[in-house]
């Protein structure tokens, strides 16, 4: 499976403030790409550099085989993007928007972007400025769906609407997805959203991305153990340490990555006991790893 | 894409673009016929100097339609976060050479209401023997300087991008601290020498000094 | 009663109190003027005493400019540090193109008389606002002809030198003429060739001049162009130079002397009640405007010379004293006057574009500004 995005040692700087400092990423063809991250990690700023509306200070950056910026607008033919915030001319209607838009894709599908305003119960003559905001975010889909894009860039699509709208417009992505096999990339900081429909995840914080696997491994690799008696020093491990801390008496908590069921006899050949491993779920995994990340020296054990 | 950037573009303007057109195509007719109500008279020299206020008019409309065609779509490509057209698979240069085309093309709108104002003030005007009107050439030289105006003001925002104003701040200081500092020298004025080199031949603004005269001999 | 009396009283009181400033004021405006008028006369007298005073000056022995510059016979004294880095040589090119110049116009003569004549080149004073540095302003005189005399500041430059040196060259010329040539000229003698632009000011005078004849002669009326010229007798000139339409035109621009009540009666009849002999009457009060400007006819007497040849200065000088000017014309040029008026004006109309439209060049100019700063707009990416 080849990648459709790929950034290899990008560095960006905003001010003094913040950077994306080495950032090395790659999107498989045909996942559906959970980029998770607390806010103010980076997210956006990752999206528009793949965009190229961010020039990288250093680094590589490829979308579906473009080198970005020199010839993102080509990748942008087969793009679909949802920003984070309404970006059209508020001025136009709905209907002038749709027609200003497929002006620049020679794939726009008409029918279907005809079909999708149905469906989304947006009228043709309402200007772009009195839509509501899940109005705005089902427009925002709609036109990212239209020219049939192979890979599909959604910046938080569904913050801040609501549950009926949230759904509509996770229904009409899947269904696009399901139906195209197109590669998505969703940002978002809603985890319990991105579990359902992710299959690939990469988490930002502070500019790095701590962490970037398989929804699988990501949901079944980090484990909360209870270990007694466990040694001060604990040398080499089998598994990634994240985090550990004294519980009960002589018992501490540890959080690990990497687990796999075999990993028990480290256990049995030293002084220490597992006592129980305790599968943690994606909201919790992912608070662990964010805090194992901002202590890098629990980690380096 | 033409097309549809020249929509977007006359319906972020249109307001404007009636007020010019009524204004381009009004004012030359008014100017020529309640002349006499003004205290000018039908004598040659009457004429002329009705003509010479007419220039005032149609060089201060060429500044105000090209510097506000330009301002408006610089506007709406900056109100976001990001702007808009970087989204849409063209080229950046692409984008904003439509754009600059499709202002250069609305700015034939009030054009032409200028030149059927002209005509009609020309037509209901009963000149003296030596002096001439200029319809098409005064329509002429009001398009090329408006579209002047209009390139000068587009190219310093789209070249200094959100920090346009701050730019121009900026120059006005530069030319400002020059000029102070040629003056504690004892140099010749250097604005006044760029000033010249720009408003004279082959200059930029060569047009300024010419003669926007709808009546002329 | 009483009471009654007592009203008129106070009615008469604030009857007196509103018309005494109003009365107060009137005097006030008379004694004003009267104050102003003898202010007037002082401040002449100061400006003569101080005229005196310049030219005795003047006149003094001035310190020796040991610099020079020659053009043919042209020579131009000065002091190489007054003229600023660059002066001298641009001075000297100023020279040789003046010197050319009037050559052309003034044939073999220029020699003559220019030779023996430097020009010196001294600075006179210096000018500086407390936070400016100093500026030197040059002075550009013959040393033994004075009644002309050029300003140029510090440092010198090339095109602003050659005119005053060719207006020297002028005066010097001028000098000695036919005083009805130099009154009729109004100005210095040209002594540079008529630049393409001067024949088009030309055509644009014949055109909006305000007497009607001059624009006869713009239409083709030849026998006119010699009296909008001033080269005919005109007799009562303003009654041959305009008509009726043409001294209304001129007065409706010619306010009025404020306090000459006369005057301010006369111009309101004839703008008002449009009555000529009003127009005429207020207009007698005025020197009379020629119909074509001191230009146009500079225009003539230099297209004269370019008519006659390398002699026709030469000719000129030769022609009696008292000799009108349209002989004088006619012997510089070697042509008949009506020819050299009728060839004047084709001349001028020929050099008469139209202002308005530009033209290819002008236009292709401006579209290359335009596409450059489209292009340049496209140069950076936000």
């Amino acid at each position: 499976m080849s990648d459709v995005i790929q950034l290899r040692n990008v560095t960006w700087r905003a001010g003094r403030e913040f950077a994306i400092r080495d950032l090395a990423m790659s999107v498989p063809s045909g996942c559906v790409y959970g980029f998770l991250g607390p806010n103010g990690s980076g997210k956006t700023s990752t999206i528009r550099l793949m965009l190229g509306m961010l020039r990288a200070e250093h680094g590589t950056i490829s979308v579906l085989g473009h080198d970005v910026p020199k010839g993102v607008h080509h990748a942008l033919a087969r793009i679909g993007y949802v920003p984070e915030r309404l970006h059209l001319y508020t001025s136009l209607t709905v209907e002038e928007t749709m027609r200003y838009h497929a002006a620049f894709y020679a794939d726009w599908d008409a029918t279907r972007a005809e079909e999708l305003r149905r469906a989304f119960a947006l009228r043709a003559e309402t200007g772009v400025e009195r839509l509501s905001k899940g109005e705005s975010g089902k427009l925002m889909v709609l036109l990212a769906l239209a020219h049939n894009p192979e890979l599909l860039i959604l910046d938080e699509p569904t913050d801040g609407l609501d549950p009926v709208v949230r759904r509509d417009v996770l229904a009409a992505l899947l269904e696009y997805v399901n139906s195209k096999k197109a590669t998505v990339l969703i940002s978002s900081h809603l985890i319990h959203e991105q579990e359902r429909i992710c299959d690939h995840v990469g988490v930002m914080d502070d500019g790095r991305l701590v962490a970037e696997m398989a929804m699988t491994t990501f949901r079944s690799g980090i484990k909360r153990l209870r270990v007694l008696d466990a040694p001060a020093e604990v040398g080499a491990l089998p598994f990634t340490l994240l985090n550990r801390e004294q519980s009960i008496g002589r018992e501490e908590q540890w959080v690990v990555r990497g687990w796999q069921p075999e990993m028990q006899q480290w256990f049995a050949s030293g002084a220490s006991e597992l006592r129980e491993v305790i599968d943690l779920d994606l909201e919790e995994s992912f608070v662990e790893l964010l805090r194992s990340a901002r202590t890098p020296d629990v980690e380096a054990n | 894409m033409f097309r549809q950037t020249l929509f977007t573009q006359w319906k972020w303007a249109r307001l404007e673009l009636v007020f010019y057109v009524l204004t381009a195509f009004g004012v030359p007719a008014i100017l020529i016929n309640v002349r006499p109500y003004f205290g000018y008279d039908s004598s040659v020299t009457g004429w002329m100097e009705v003509s010479k206020l007419g220039a005032l008019f149609f060089i201060s409309l060429a500044f105000v339609c090209g510097t506000s065609l330009a301002a408006g779509p610089w506007g709406k490509d900056n109100s976001g976060r990001h702007i808009y057209a970087m989204s849409l698979p063209v080229a950046w240069p692409t984008f904003v050479r439509l754009r600059f085309l499709a202002g250069a093309t609305l700015l034939a709108v009030p054009a032409v209401a200028l030149f059927l104002g002209s005509l009609v003030a020309a037509a209901s005007a009963n000149l003296p023997a030596t002096l001439h009107a200029y319809p098409a050439g005064i329509t002429l030289r009001w398009y090329l300087s408006a579209l002047l105006f209009y390139g000068l003001a587009f190219a310093l925002q789209y070249l200094a991008g959100r920090s346009a104003a701050k730019v121009a701040v900026i120059i006005m200081f530069a030319v400002g601290a020059v000029e102070i500092a040629a003056q504690l020298v004892g140099f010749h004025s250097p604005t006044a020498a760029l000033w010249m080199l720009l408003t004279s031949w082959p200059g930029p603004l060569d047009t300024l000094t010419a003669r926007w005269m709808l009546i002329d001999v | 009663m009483r009471p009654r009396i007592g009203r008129l009283f106070a009615a008469v009181a604030v009857v007196v109190a509103c018309a005494w400033p109003l009365a107060a004021r009137a005097q006030n405006a008379s004694a004003q003027v009267a104050d102003l008028e003898a202010r007037l006369r002082s401040t002449d007298i100061a400006l003569r005493e101080a005229r005196r005073k310049v030219d005795s000056v003047r006149a003094l022995p001035r310190p020796n400019l040991p610099d020079s510059v020659v053009a043919g016979a042209l020579v131009v004294r000065f002091t190489t540090d007054a003229l600023g880095p660059g002066g001298a040589a641009a001075l000297q090119r100023a020279a040789n193109l003046s010197w050319t110049d009037a050559r052309t116009v003034l044939g073999a003569s220029a020699d003559s008389l220019v030779r023996g004549h430097p020009i010196d080149v001294r600075a006179e004073y210096a000018y500086a606002n407390w936070w400016q540095q100093r500026q030197v302003w040059l002075s550009f005189q013959f040393a033994d002809y004075r009644p002309r005399y050029n300003s140029l500041r510090a440092p010198v430059r090339e095109t602003p030198a050659r005119d005053v040196l060719s207006d020297l060259i002028g005066a010097l010329a001028t000098n000695g003429e036919s005083p009805k040539l130099v009154l009729w000229l109004g100005a210095w003698m040209p002594a540079r060739p008529t630049a393409p632009q001067a024949w088009e000011d030309v055509a644009v005078d014949l055109a909006t001049s305000p007497s009607t004849i001059a624009r006869a002669c713009h239409v083709g009326a030849l026998a006119q162009c010699e009296a909008a010229l001033g080269l005919t007798d005109a007799g009562d000139e303003l009654l041959s130079w305009y008509d009726a339409d043409d001294r209304r035109a001129i007065v409706l621009r010619a306010p009025p002397n404020p306090t000459a009540d006369e005057q301010v009666t006369l111009h309101k009849q004839c703008v008002k009640q449009r009555s000529d002999a009003s127009c005429i009457a207020f207009l007698r009060t005025r020197t009379v405007p020629r119909p074509l400007n001191i230009d146009s006819r500079r225009t003539l007497f230099a297209y004269a010379l370019e008519r006659g040849g390398p002699n026709a200065y030469a000719r000129l000088r030769a022609a009696q004293a008292g000799t009108p000017v349209r002989a004088l014309l006619a012997a510089a040029s070697g042509i008949d006057t009506p020819t050299l008026v009728r060839d004047w004006r084709a001349h001028a109309l020929a050099a008469s574009p139209d202002l308005v439209t530009p033209s290819v060049l002008q236009a292709g100019v401006m579209l290359g500004w335009i596409a450059l700063l489209g292009v340049a707009a496209t140069r950076r990416r936000p």
